[in-house]
């Protein structure tokens, strides 16, 4: 992992369209701005795992899929 | 014009079936987590209208239930960015043009079984693709309970 030092204000520029910029630091939480092309789609990670793990649970189910809804 | 083939897949709930080739729906980018299913077909559950199985035709143990939303939470409102759309060439709203399913998680009962809202998977149906987007609103998560609108209710 590539560990660079920025201050308020200052940016990062990953390959030829994207730039983040440090807008803000306050009671250990930091303002992010982000440009870069539209197609690009931009999540919290959070949110990303969140949605890998429940694609996984969805799966898992060991109940008798049919018979439950059928019972509908 | 592209001839239609018969092919058998085999399937998790239905064991061994036979499907037309021009009902595969391909997901380029796979459903988050399982980025190597790209094919899949929609099986309607035989007797429940408001299920469907999104079965992966190659992986027979990736199958998911799915919901259309409208049916169990009739205010669901969310927004698809353009670019979104584009990927799996949307380019106009018309409703015979896409739809729109959420993948459920079932529980030990229908009251404990949930709905993925933030992360619809949406499906172009004329040019069979399919991509599951995560929708930016706080709104939403990954665990909505079932029974809690609509339905049964």
């Amino acid at each position: 992992m590539l560990i660079l030092n920025r201050k308020e204000g200052e940016s990062i520029i990953i390959g030829d369209n994207v730039e983040i910029r440090i807008l803000e630091i306050q009671d250990g939480k930091i303002k992010i701005g982000i440009e870069a092309p539209k197609e690009i789609t931009i999540l919290r990670k959070e949110v990303y795992d969140s949605v890998v793990e429940e694609n996984k649970n969805a799966l898992s189910s060991e109940e008798d899929v049919l018979k439950f809804l059928s019972q509908k | 014009m592209k001839r239609v083939e018969k092919m058998k897949i085999l399937t998790k709930y239905f064991g061994e079936i036979e499907i037309l080739d021009d009902a595969i729906i391909n997901f380029p980018g796979g459903l988050l987590g399982f980025e190597d299913s790209k094919d899949f077909v929609l099986i309607d559950m035989p007797g429940n209208s408001h299920f469907k199985f999104l079965q992966d035709i190659h992986k027979s143990y990736v199958s998911f239930v799915m919901i259309n939303p409208w049916d169990f939470f009739e205010n669901y409102d969310i927004e698809l960015s353009d670019i979104e759309l584009e990927k799996i060439r949307v380019t106009s709203l018309k409703d015979d043009n896409f739809s729109i399913y959420n993948v459920v998680t079932l529980g030990k009962t229908f009251d404990l079984s949930s709905a993925n809202l933030i992360a619809p998977v949406v499906i172009n149906n004329n040019e069979k693709l399919g991509r599951q987007i995560i929708v930016d609103n706080p709104k939403y998560t990954t665990k909505h309970p079932l029974l809690q609108e609509g339905l049964g209710a």
